[in-house]
């Protein structure tokens, strides 16, 4: 410290060096570790490409499917034109594409939301009821075709009779399309049968105890307009055919 | 001047961490951190140093970077070999640390006193 002048402006600049980079370090490393939960192990990089690779072509492909759709309506369209007897078929296709549930759908009807809890669990809760379960998803949902509903969605996936609502960890599939909290599930159809129907349905009030007791999102809301997506499954019987 | 050109560094490298943040990977992250231990107990050795009128440059910045440098590398290596080395540095340097400021605390009260 006590050399020359040399000495101590090499002392000065090396000091200056030496803080800034540790400084660097510091605001650095802090950035991770506070968002150490979205921190992914490096051995499932390589997979979480592959699998944010495998969306984005879904996304693509749903694109393209509307995409063709309109194409479809489009022709369907301009032959109608041609003649009446096109046009009465065109119109009853159209009918039943609806109802197969290949159309958007909008109406009144009923909102409901579930969420996980906001609050962590202490040692001596059970965390499972701090958590929506894939089988509350499908009970709403029964609950809602039993009490008239004619379209529904969760998110933005529309629900057939034949949709899979399944537990895969710590998501939900449905129409393996991976869904988290929020789960925003839709119903179009008469607002006060279904409204008032489920809100005082057995399961409903079980959700609601477990809001109150355990903090989970629970709601329903009757609304004069809403939307429902149309099904990006294809019409095509797999499994079955229709007996002659 | 010291201390000023030292706490100027620090805020810059704090600044540009912000703005500009590399993103370490969770499986360096783990020694980046050792680093910084590492670090912060020379920055605690020099500040007593300073106190006790013992401080010498060259065993301060050796001993920063060396430091640093030789925790992070034995965190990996003890990880290779599936010794949870880090450990060992998260002990020595971490009671290393109370130690100083034990010493630093006292210093300061012998001096208001």
């Amino acid at each position: 410290m006590n050399g020359n002048r040399r000495n101590s402006v090499i002392f000065l600049v090396v000091l200056f060096v030496t803080a800034t980079g540790f400084g660097y370090l510091l605001a650095v490393q802090f950035e991770p570790t506070v968002n150490k939960a979205y921190v992914v192990p490096a051995q499932n990089v390589e997979l979480v490409d592959i699998m944010q690779g495998l969306e984005a072509e879904n996304v693509a492909s749903v694109q393209r499917i509307l995409d063709l759709r309109n194409q479809v309506v489009d022709f369907e369209a301009r032959n109608a034109a041609t003649s009446g007897e096109v046009a009465a078929l065109t119109q009853r296709v159209q009918e039943l594409r609806a109802k197969a549930g290949q159309t958007d759908m909008m109406g009144a009807g009923v909102v409901v939301t579930l969420s996980d809890s906001l609050r962590t669990p202490t040692l001596s809760d059970d965390p499972n009821y701090f958590v929506i379960h894939d089988g509350y998803l499908r009970s709403i949902v029964n609950l809602m075709r039993r009490y008239g509903a004619m379209a529904i969605s969760i998110n933005d996936q529309r629900i057939l009779a034949d949709s899979p609502i399944v537990c895969a960890g710590p998501i939900i599939l449905v129409n393996s399309t991976r869904m988290s909290p929020p789960y925003v599930i839709t119903a179009l159809g008469d607002q006060d049968m279904l409204g008032d129907s489920i809100s005082q349905d057995v399961f409903f009030r079980v959700l609601e105890m477990y809001r109150d007791q355990f903090g989970i999102v629970c709601s329903l809301e009757k609304k004069a307009s809403l939307s429902v997506p149309a099904s990006l499954k294809t019409s095509e019987w797999r499994y079955a055919k229709g007996a002659q | 001047m010291v201390g000023f050109v030292t706490v100027c560094g620090l805020v810059l490298g704090i600044v540009i961490g912000i703005l500009r943040p590399v993103h370490i990977p969770a499986i360096y992250s783990k020694y980046v951190g050792l680093a910084l231990l590492a670090g912060m107990d020379s920055i605690l050795g020099g500040i007593k140093g300073y106190l006790k009128d013992t401080f010498d440059a060259t065993v301060f910045f050796s001993g920063f970077l060396i430091n640093s440098l030789v925790a992070a590398l034995l965190g990996y290596l003890g990880d290779q070999l599936g010794i949870d080395l880090y450990l060992a540095a998260v002990v020595v340097f971490g009671s290393r640390m109370y130690q100083n400021i034990a010493i630093i605390r006292r210093v300061l009260l012998k001096k208001e006193a």
